[in-house]
């Protein structure tokens, strides 16, 4: 797993600010992570590592336009890679209702892939988001624009449209692709009484420069349950399905999903247990019979939260990969994790 | 036909516009109570939190940003009660004309000389410290008539049509809470309490006018839940002043407190609301300010 550390800008505030007397905002994000074998085939690297350190800055640039810049430092094959994560000018002042922003940023589909993974509610990576997304998301150039659409009840629909040279986490400059990444996301918003959800549903197409063709599809859907300090209970989940298409070859259809429901105590406690599954849909053998397979993951997920700043989980992750035409393979991974926010943090989006 | 139907549409658009009144977002129900008595009918008015949430910690609801979406003002607290949540809900509302510096933006906070405000260096060591004072002056009597005065010149602003009428409500709420203030300034002064403990620093304006001393609280730090020695603590500390009351802002757990009373004979606990809503009977803020001072007795 690589170490990767993003940054969020913060604003945050009933503590001091890293703020100038231009609205400059700083913040560091700190993420550290430690995986240990939990049975003798465990793929763990039984380490305790810094995953992510992520540096950020956010400022507005004048009375109509907002800069963000996000300097990510990770460990990869035992050396610190620093890389650029975020760099975008936006605006939500120009049209009402409106907002966009130009430049590299993280693309607005889905849950996990808006957010920087030390703003997760766990450790590792679920299954579905590593294969379909990379651990870390998709982070690629173009434009973004997300509209609130005027109607009685809430709808926001974002469009976009990227470079598509790469496709997740990549140090190269890749290939100019046939047609650039471009995506919809559409969130609407549920109250009631008791607890509030949030349902979105996400497409993304890609042409790849070497003719294949992706089609992602999507839905996520979040629930919350707050009692003041304490988030008495969250529903994270998100469904995919991928088709991939090669040139020249046969279309494989993916479905992934995972779900976490989490209870919060009083203390600062919480308590979690996500569920991970992925199968290849047309795996098929050499006589072109269909190949059971899948992938899952049980993670019982242990937090303390004593602040929205700090962040201290363990979990236990039971993976099983399973194919009507291989062995099973067993991993089993004991897991640590501790987080903290270095100056401004900003609020939270729900 | 097309004509008449085109005449009648544009007919039932412009008596729509005769009709739009002022919309009015406020990020508390004290807030919301505020608009009330100095616009009454004049606007509508609705309040993102509800009286029974703690204002520190509210979840920046889609919703929300639906609301502040479509409002002409936005009252919000300020020194940085709502920093949690209310930028989020901006962001996401996208609408320029009440983003901070703009006509449609009030922040009351701004408009107050807070107390609280902390010397030297401030860190997060210290809890959920407010860098530019206590949040909290609301519960102020006076200077709620104050910023009533200044939320009147704010809608004159924004509609001067109405002007006057935003004028003399204002001034007449300023002098209803300079007389509340100090009948019941002598009404909790009869109860023979000088000082007492609170859980957060909710009251502090309140007090301060009353002339009554908050000695300690039940969080060590703003934000931090009590520790047993904290709790040990504030038993010896009650005990050797004789306190007599403890009150406890109503969306907090009173089980610490209810500790600190078993040990200390004659130590009273009561929950009260701080804000409009926060009991079914407490509808404005006049009923708020006399709902606290009733727990005096």
């Amino acid at each position: 797993m690589g170490l990767c550390l993003s940054v969020g800008f913060f604003f945050s505030a009933h503590q001091v600010q890293a703020q100038d007397r231009t609205g400059m905002k700083t913040s560091v994000a700190v993420d550290l992570v430690g995986e240990f074998a939990g049975n003798p085939d465990s793929e763990a690297v039984d380490q305790f590592v810094p995953r992510s350190i992520d540096l950020m800055f956010y400022a507005p640039i004048d009375h109509l336009f907002d800069g963000t810049l996000s300097v990510a430092a990770h460990q990869e094959d035992g050396a610190a890679l620093v890389e650029l994560h975020e760099s975008y000018v936006g605006s939500d002042k120009l049209i009402p209702g409106l907002k966009f922003r130009l430049g590299q940023f993280f693309l607005g589909i889905g849950r996990l892939n808006r957010f920087h993974q030390h703003e997760w509610p766990f450790i590792s990576t679920p299954i579905v988001q590593s294969r379909f997304f990379d651990d870390e998301g998709l982070i690629d150039s173009g434009l973004e624009v997300s509209y609130l659409l005027p109607l009685p009840f809430y709808l926001d629909l974002t469009l976009g449209a990227t470079n598509g040279f790469v496709y997740g986490h990549a140090h190269d400059a890749g290939e100019k692709p046939k047609a650039p990444t471009h995506y919809l996301h559409l969130l609407s918003f549920l109250e009631f009484d008791a607890i509030d959800f949030q349902p979105g549903l996400s497409m993304l197409n890609r042409n790849a420069a070497d003719g294949s063709k992706m089609k992602l599809v999507g839905m996520d859907l979040t629930g919350k349950i707050r009692s003041g300090k304490v988030l008495r209970f969250l529903w994270q989940s998100e469904v995919w399905q991928r088709s991939f298409t090669p040139l020249d070859g046969k279309e494989e259809i993916s479905t992934g999903a995972y779900a976490f429901p989490q209870y919060g105590f009083d203390s600062g406690a919480e308590f979690g247990i996500r569920f991970d599954y992925l199968t290849v849909n047309t795996k098929k053998d050499a006589t072109g019979s269909k190949v059971g397979n899948s992938e899952t993951a049980i993670v019982p997920t242990l937090g303390y939260r004593p602040s929205e700043f700090s962040t201290w989980r363990m979990a236990y992750r039971i993976e099983k990969i399973e194919s009507d035409d291989t062995d099973t393979i067993d991993n089993q991974v004991l897991e640590f994790q501790a987080t903290y926010i270095l100056g401004a943090h900003p609020a939270h989006d729900f | 036909m097309i004509f008449k139907t085109l005449v009648l549409f544009a007919l039932l658009n412009l008596s729509s516009l005769a009709l739009a009144s002022i919309k009015v977002v406020t990020t508390t129900t004290n807030a919301k109570a505020l608009v009330e008595e100095i616009a009454g009918d004049l606007v509508s008015v609705d309040s993102l939190t509800k009286g029974s949430q703690d204002p520190h910690f509210v979840e920046a609801k889609p919703s929300f940003m639906m609301k502040v979406a479509k409002c002409d003002l936005l009252v919000s607290i300020g020194l940085d009660l709502e920093i949690g949540w209310l930028p989020s809900i901006l962001r996401g509302a996208r609408n320029a004309k009440v983003m901070q510096g703009q006509p449609g933006s009030l922040i009351l906070g701004e408009k107050v000389k807070p107390l609280d405000i902390p010397h030297g260096g401030v860190s997060r060591d210290q809890g959920d410290v407010h860098p530019d004072g206590n949040p909290h002056f609301m519960l102020d009597p006076v200077r709620a008539g104050e910023l009533g005065v200044e939320l009147g010149k704010r809608l004159s602003e924004l509609d001067s049509t109405n002007s006057s009428q935003y004028q003399k409500r204002a001034k007449l709420f300023h002098e209803k809470m300079l007389s509340l203030s100090e009948s019941l300034k002598k009404k909790i002064a009869s109860s023979g309490i000088k000082e007492i403990v609170t859980h957060h620093k909710t009251l502090t304006y309140f007090l301060n006018r009353m002339d009554i001393q908050s000695i300690a609280t039940i969080e060590p730090k703003p934000g931090v839940p009590p520790s047993a020695s904290h709790i040990l603590g504030l038993i010896k500390l009650t005990k050797s002043k004789a306190t007599k009351l403890i009150l406890i802002e109503n969306y907090f757990e009173m089980t610490p407190a209810l500790r600190v009373q078993k040990e200390v004979p004659g130590l009273k606990v009561q929950s009260v609301p701080v804000s409009v809503g926060g009991e079914s009977n407490v509808n404005s803020l006049a009923q708020l300010y006399e709902a606290i001072a009733k727990s005096f007795n």
